[in-house]
């Protein structure tokens, strides 16, 4: 296996152990975070707001699940170089080495969290679908995007800090027009258009089809999410690799 | 012989202060030429703050140049850190694999040679604990041992010469001679002249950036400690 490939993984399930031995709680943080997380959206829009109708929980749910791993990968990616600074004045490491390892690491703990997912909607009372078989091939494209986005953000921060208060907000923005909380389909017109520019917005709705509607993703709705994933894959490991020999130097 | 690493007139600048306005830079590096032949020791010389560090890190490839050029031949070179990607949480065997690989080495050969790090760093009771839980002599012990294992083309050696206690040390400082009166190709930067003498085939003196003199190891350090001394 390629060296830095190997030492990818190594760092990346290190890093696991290592936030596994943290806290008191340790491990079950991997369960409390996500079902805190989840539990304040849901006392903020089920209880409070009052919103809902037929499935309205799991329908939250598999939103804010879906959207935390793009949210927490692109987050964690932008300062990873920075982060990374004293490893890198020391050893060369091509510096896709930084956003990959956050990238597996937090795609290790969402399939942890989609098994709890899993759970709670058997729980709930729903019924497993064929659709659910073609999951994976949901996750990849999703894995795909954010790979992409992640690393675009993690060879772009280094160079001017200043973004990251463009990313934070763009996040942020994205977040609440990417339909975690109401149902995209409904909105019609340019303001419709405009939304469905957002590539996590087909992939909610593929995630929630499969999951909760027994009904197969609109593919021909995903291939925007999986080109804009190709080409900002393309165009992060460019960057990265046309300043590799920069980012070291910046303080 | 063919040098396998050669570097003409390379100049490295740092950006000085930040923002869009006030875009200076100071070079670190001025001009800076020498060359490598394989299994030499090549020593470099010169007072604080002349680069040096910059150098090694241009060696190493870590950045590029500015200006100037490096020839390669295929080789690999890099700085002997100590504990490098270090991770208290983590035991003395993950550490050593994580921080040999960091350095280079492939994960099944530091596997292979766990047992020599483990003994050489006089550990075997610790190993499998958390290096959270060592003194700071322990840790010591094992970055080194972990380093003296990584084995690069070029080992780019930057004032460390023997680390931990006393005992340690004197090991330490014993190993890190062996190696460089080997038949490896080794870099050595360092302020104590008499130890160059004794350990570098040749020399390279380096005064603001810019490398003044390059040649026979006696020869060299006795212009610089002339030029100190006056």
């Amino acid at each position: 296996m390629n060296h830095w490939l190997e030492l990818i993984l190594y760092k990346a399930r290190a890093d696991l152990k290592v936030e596994a031995s943290q806290g008191y709680l340790g491990m079950l943080w991997w369960v409390l975070e996500p079902v805190l997380y989840m539990g304040a959206f849901y006392i903020i829009f089920a209880v409070a707001m009052k919103r809902g109708g037929e499935n309205f929980v799991p329908w939250l749910l598999t939103g804010l699940v879906v959207w935390k791993w793009f949210d927490t990968s692109v987050r964690m990616s932008a300062t990873s170089i920075r982060m990374g600074k004293g490893l890198m004045a020391q050893v060369y490491l091509p510096k896709a080495f930084f956003p990959a390892v956050i990238i597996l690491r937090n795609s290790a703990k969402f399939l942890f969290t989609l098994v709890l997912l899993l759970l709670f909607l058997l729980l709930y009372g729903m019924e497993v679908s064929w659709t659910w078989l073609l999951l994976p091939l949901v996750m990849l494209m999703q894995f795909l995007l954010l790979g992409g986005v992640s690393l675009v953000a993690a060879a772009l921060i280094p160079l001017w800090p200043d973004l990251m208060l463009v990313v934070n907000n763009g996040l942020m923005l994205m977040f609440f027009l990417s339909g975690v909380f109401f149902d995209t389909s409904a909105l019609q017109g340019w303001l419709g258009t405009l939304l469905r520019l957002n590539p996590m917005v087909p992939v909610i709705d593929a995630w929630r089809a499969m999951l909760l509607g027994s009904d197969w993703p609109d593919w021909v709705w995903l291939a925007w999410p999986v080109l804009a994933g190709a080409l900002t894959t393309l165009l992060g490991l460019y960057l990265l690799r046309r300043f590799d020999r920069y980012y070291p130097r910046l303080s | 012989m063919k040098p396998i690493l050669a570097l003409e007139h390379v100049g490295v600048a740092y950006p000085r202060g930040r923002g869009l306005r006030h875009r200076d830079h100071f070079w670190a590096l001025e001009d800076v030429s020498l060359s490598l032949c394989s299994g030499e020791t090549l020593g470099v010389v010169g007072r604080n703050g002349v680069g040096k560090t910059t150098l090694l890190r241009v060696i190493a490839g870590i950045i590029d140049p500015d200006r100037g050029s490096i020839h390669n031949a295929g080789i690999r070179a890099s700085m002997l850190s100590l504990q490098v990607g270090f991770v208290n949480q983590l035991t003395g065997r993950e550490n050593a694999i994580l921080s040999g690989m960091l350095l280079g080495a492939p994960r099944a050969r530091i596997e292979a040679v766990m047992d020599e790090i483990v003994a050489f760093s006089e550990l075997e009771a610790f190993i499998d604990e958390p290096v959270g839980s060592y003194s700071a002599g322990m840790k010591a012990r094992l970055g080194f041992s972990v380093a003296m294992q990584a084995d690069p083309d070029v080992m780019l050696i930057d004032e460390v010469l023997g680390v931990g206690d006393t005992h340690f040390r004197k090991k330490s400082a014993e190993a890190i001679r062996q190696r460089i009166r080997s038949d490896r190709t080794v870099i050595l930067v360092s302020h104590n002249v008499g130890m160059m003498k004794d350990l570098c085939d040749r020399v390279v003196w380096i005064e603001q950036g810019r490398s003044c003199m390059e040649g026979e190891a006696s020869e060299v350090l006795e212009a610089y400690e002339a030029s100190s001394l006056s």
